[in-house]
């Protein structure tokens, strides 16, 4: 329901003839009619104002409706918002850790370190298994760097490093991994890599 | 002769408000009518001792066309002139039924009090 001025101003009007007419009817001259009909009426002017704030003001069901959903819209927005930084931050903090795990010093990204070195081995060993030695290596010698990594640990990374070098071509280098992962050994205490150790001295491009 | 100038008011108690709407649907179910007609009703059926502030009855008209307890369209007269006619709508007759009932119990409580006083108020 909109407000028209002129739909308003042609009802009343339509109000002030017909009462007219009847004052009239009952023998009153039209001027002395028309007076009554005002008098009965009221204020015009009055009536027109309260008629236009019923058509323009708002429902208060709609006002409510309105509030509930720009409030609902506000809540989701603020907790979407929040949920994208933390998001985001996380997301940060693992690049940062997946890209150089020497830089993981502080903060979050100390619970994930021993979870990292694992990752770069892991991801080192299918480097090595698919052919791509150069990466492989890569993946080992972020894992021997970091500083959160285990002795055992270590002495996987350069079990991974001897073997991409022997793959290379790279026998001195091959060797020199080798040493550094036998060394790794007492403080690793690993039986298994110490028997892999020994198995791979054996072989041709460590030698 | 009542004047019920006061019962659009908009300061006027909820009852009030209610009774002029309830009075305006109650006219409508006998047919549309434009403003004037429903307040010559209301004093007519009434033998003149319920009268309509005629001015205040279009606020209340047109809150209730808002609220779709009435439909407006602008028709023509028996005399040739433009008009709007209201008529009730399914809302508005089940919103009557409501004011009907709260009315009717409303009357009972207060005929029941002015019993216990003994008519000697």
């Amino acid at each position: 329901m909109s407000w028209s001025e002129g739909a308003f101003r042609d009802e009343i009007e339509h109000h002030l003839e017909a009462s007219t007419l009847d004052g009239m009817r009952q023998g009153l001259d039209e001027a002395t009619a028309r007076t009554r009909a005002s008098e009965r009426f009221g204020d015009v002017a009055d009536v027109r104002r309260r008629c236009r704030r019923v058509a323009l003001v708002p429902r208060r069901a709609v006002v409510v409706s309105l509030g509930l959903l720009a409030g609902g819209v506000l809540i989701m927005s603020l907790v979407l918002a929040s949920t994208l930084r933390e998001l985001a931050a996380v997301r940060a903090r693992l690049d940062t850790a997946l890209a150089n795990p020497s830089l993981v010093q502080t903060g979050a990204t100390v619970q994930a370190p021993r979870h990292t070195v694992a990752a770069l081995l892991d991801e080192a060993r299918r480097a090595n298994r698919g052919g791509d030695w150069s990466r492989a290596l890569v993946l080992a010698e972020r894992a021997v760097r970091a500083p959160e990594a285990t002795d055992a640990q270590r002495c996987v990374a350069f079990l991974s490093k001897a073997h991409a070098h022997r793959c290379l071509a790279q026998p001195r280098e091959a060797r020199a991994a080798l040493t550094a992962a036998e060394a790794e050994l007492p403080a690793a205490r690993r039986p298994d890599l110490a028997h892999r150790i020994a198995r791979l001295s054996a072989r041709p491009g460590y030698r | 002769m009542g004047d019920l100038g006061p019962v659009s008011n908009t300061r006027a108690p909820e009852i009030l408000r209610g009774t002029l709407d309830m009075m305006v649907l109650h006219m409508l179910c006998g047919g549309p009518s434009h403003g004037y007609g429903i307040a010559r009703r209301i004093q007519a059926t009434s033998n003149d001792v319920l009268r309509i502030e005629e001015g205040s009855l279009y606020p209340a008209l047109h809150r209730m066309e808002k609220r779709e307890l009435v439909a407006a369209t602008w028709d023509t007269t028996d005399t040739g002139r433009r008009a709007k006619f209201y008529t009730i709508t399914r809302k508005g007759r089940a919103r009557l039924r409501r004011y009907t009932h709260d009315w009717d119990v409303a009357s009972a409580a207060v005929r029941r009090v002015l019993r216990a006083q003994g008519g000697h108020a």
